[in-house]
């Protein structure tokens, strides 16, 4: 009886995870195929070197997929860091000080990250015009800290509500500084949670499309998302398989980066306000 | 080392509840102080004034001779243990107890030798290189004092330091820390709701209840002259057996009557209590103590016993000697002072003392000698040393007859017992 338990479970399991991942393997598929080959019937499983490496180097170096990625790096990577070094102290604020209105502050806070992208991206559009930040990074990371920024401080105020107070008051009496304490004592403490955060920011912003598609209107300064899409539409006839190079090469930076950081984030959520 | 005062200090939160009210005291220089009461009573906001992790709202505090009102924590010398210990889980034992010296930016030979010092007087030598969450309760408790010890602040708080220990642990560190404070002729505060702890450890005590000061003496003088029901009957455990009693005039002098029975009050007593002679004729409070109970079958009456029938509820037998519940026939005191520290012990406890009230029945504990066989539901008849009686005024609550003596006219000069 236990046995055949383990084996359903087991057997669901699988499936999931075949489920799961299917889309992923069909990408992969796609990508090592060339033009022709995608519309063979029955779809065959014969792959061919050559065209895996034309397919790649097109992409890599016609399509100037280096340029996206590069993109997206200093999109992602300035806009995260800029809303850690905001949303932590704030988050710690939030925790530990009571100042006028810091309750219905923070519950507001989370608020707005329900607000649907497409709701925000036209506005969000006028007012980066008006900035006259159309088209640079400027104008994606200004928006991007703006999305994150909720994400983080909400994760942030959990991890920090979870560290006794006692630990603040004695190091005060120890003889820091309120911004010492943050620096020196708890930061290390609130480790896990900073991973967290970033993670959820760094691959919300990886992923977004909608508001960089309003703010970039040229090919140099797309991320990757727009690219891909680009490549789509664009492009004519179709050349899925070329798309589907950029969708895997997207998806590989996350992917890895998922992996590095699982273990913090499995603790992180287990252990913080993001349950 | 340098002496604390409070004077006049006040706590209004925010919300307008208040903390501490008038509260005036003068803790001196090496002196081991405990702040004991209730939970509510307002002892950890008064210590948390002094270490300025609570904004002072009234009166002011004074460090040596700096007023400390406005200065920030780490501005006021002073070293803190918590309840939780708060120690930093992420630094080793040396980098906590380190800790507060780096931050002053002491040269680290000197750190070095303050840290393993300090691990000396606490038996954490083996402990250093360990992180709290390796450590047991005790050692945590050690560490953090350690971090207050290294620092040779100007006066040492401490806010409930063992309530998280296991009761065998707890003894220990008691004496443990009582020694080191000693050892170390620091002025400590030390808070508590435990009034065994409170009567051990302190150089003198002072009881709270509700953000008031309500008496600042030596333990044994807390314990032998209440100022009043609330300290009488939260300093004592078992608490001291209180009933309501008719002062009245006899051929040789003052009797209690307790329901239909009565006790003499022995001359020198009477002489002791002048204030006595004002009561007679009304209903005053009478406390007595349960070791100065005794079943009668045992003998042992002397000139001054006065004797009691009652009723056994029940027995515990403790081994050295034998905890007897006796009920008489007499209204018990049911003040609100009282009730207050039943309510502090358990709810049920109020419900208890009411119900006995309405049935003008008292239920009294004496620590009767191993000898007795006083077995629940006999007949019994206790004796009790009737030099050891208390007398309370019902009305305003306060202790009867020990002069004029309020209790805060008590200075340290007089009564601390100051150290070496």
């Amino acid at each position: 009886m236990r046995v055949l338990g383990r084996v359903v479970s087991y057997f669901v399991l699988v499936l999931i995870g075949v489920l799961g991942l299917a889309p992923f393997v069909y990408l992969l598929v796609l990508s090592f195929k060339s033009q022709l080959e995608l519309l063979d019937v029955p779809p065959s499983l014969h792959f061919d070197w050559a065209t895996i490496k034309e397919n790649y180097s097109t992409v890599i170096h016609d399509q100037q997929y280096p340029t996206f990625v590069k993109n997206s790096i200093i999109v992602t990577g300035v806009s995260t860091l800029v809303a850690l070094a905001l949303g932590v102290p704030a988050a710690y604020a939030f925790s530990r000080l009571r100042f006028r209105g810091s309750d219905t502050w923070g519950s507001t806070i989370l608020s707005f990250r329900f607000m649907p992208p497409i709701a925000v991206a036209i506005p969000i559009f006028l007012m980066i015009q008006q900035l006259d930040l159309v088209n640079s990074y400027f104008g994606l990371v200004l928006p991007y800290i703006a999305f994150t920024l909720p994400l983080v401080i909400w994760i942030m105020i959990g991890f920090f509500d979870e560290i006794p107070r006692e630990i603040d008051e004695a190091a005060l009496v120890d003889g820091l500084t309120r911004p010492q304490v943050l620096f020196r004592v708890l930061l290390p403490l609130v480790r896990p949670g900073i991973l967290v955060a970033a993670t959820f920011g760094i691959i919300f912003i990886w992923n977004e499309f909608l508001v960089g598609l309003f703010i970039i209107s040229s090919t140099d300064r797309e991320t990757i998302p727009i690219a891909a899409s680009s490549l789509l539409t664009v492009e004519s006839p179709i050349q899925y398989n070329l798309a589907a190079v950029v969708g895997v090469l997207t998806v590989i930076p996350v992917l890895f980066f998922a992996i590095l950081v699982q273990r913090y984030i499995v603790r992180g959520i287990t252990a913080g306000a993001v349950r | 080392m340098a002496p604390v005062s409070f004077n006049e200090v006040g706590k209004v939160y925010r919300d307008d509840t208040r903390a501490v009210s008038d509260f005036t005291l003068d803790v001196a220089d090496g002196e081991f102080m405990v702040f004991v009461g209730p939970s509510g009573c307002g002892k950890t906001t008064a210590l948390r004034m002094v270490a300025g992790l609570e904004e002072i709202t009234e009166g002011e505090i004074r460090i040596g001779d700096r007023v400390v009102n406005d200065l920030h924590p780490r501005k006021r010398d002073v070293a803190m243990v918590f309840q939780n210990y708060a120690l930093y889980p992420h630094m080793t034992v040396y980098k906590n107890i380190a800790f507060a010296l780096k931050i002053r930016k002491m040269p680290s030979d000197e750190i070095r030798r303050r840290v393993e010092e300090a691990a000396r007087i606490l038996g954490l030598t083996a402990e250093l290189k360990r992180k709290p969450a390796q450590l047991s309760g005790g050692q945590r408790q050690r560490v953090a004092m350690g971090r207050a010890i290294v620092r040779h602040p100007q006066a040492f708080l401490m806010d409930e330091p063992l309530s998280n220990l296991d009761a065998k642990l707890r003894v220990q560190m008691r004496a443990e820390i009582a020694r080191i404070q000693h050892e170390l002729g620091a002025t400590t505060i030390y808070v508590t709701h435990d009034q065994v702890e409170a009567m051990t450890m302190g150089d003198r005590v002072a009881v709270l209840r509700k953000g008031e000061l309500q008496q600042v003496d030596p333990p044994q003088v807390v314990y032998e002259r209440p100022a009043n029901l609330f300290v009488a009957s939260f300093i004592g455990s078992p608490e001291m057996n209180l009933v309501e009693a008719q002062l009245e005039r006899g051929d040789g002098g003052l009797v209690c009557r307790i329901g239909d029975q009565s006790i003499a009050v022995p001359d020198e007593l009477a002489a002791q209590r002048p204030g006595l002679e004002r009561y007679v004729g009304r209903t005053v409070g009478l406390g007595f103590r349960p070791e100065h109970l005794e079943d009668a079958a045992l003998g042992g009456e002397t000139p001054h016993s006065g004797r009691l029938r009652g009723q056994v509820v029940t027995t515990e037998l403790l081994g050295s000697e034998l905890l007897t519940y006796v009920e008489v026939d007499a209204a018990p005191v049911a003040t609100a002072e009282v009730l207050e520290v039943r309510e502090d012990v358990d709810r049920s406890r109020v419900a208890a003392l009411e119900s006995e009230a309405r049935a003008h029945r008292t239920v009294m504990i004496g620590r009767f000698d191993v000898a007795s066989t006083a077995r629940a539901g006999s007949a019994i008849e206790i004796v009790l040393d009737t030099r050891k009686l208390y007398f309370f005024d019902l009305d305003s609550e306060a202790a009867i007859g020990y002069g004029d003596r309020t209790p805060q006219a008590a200075k340290p000069a007089e009564t601390a017992r100051l150290l070496p």
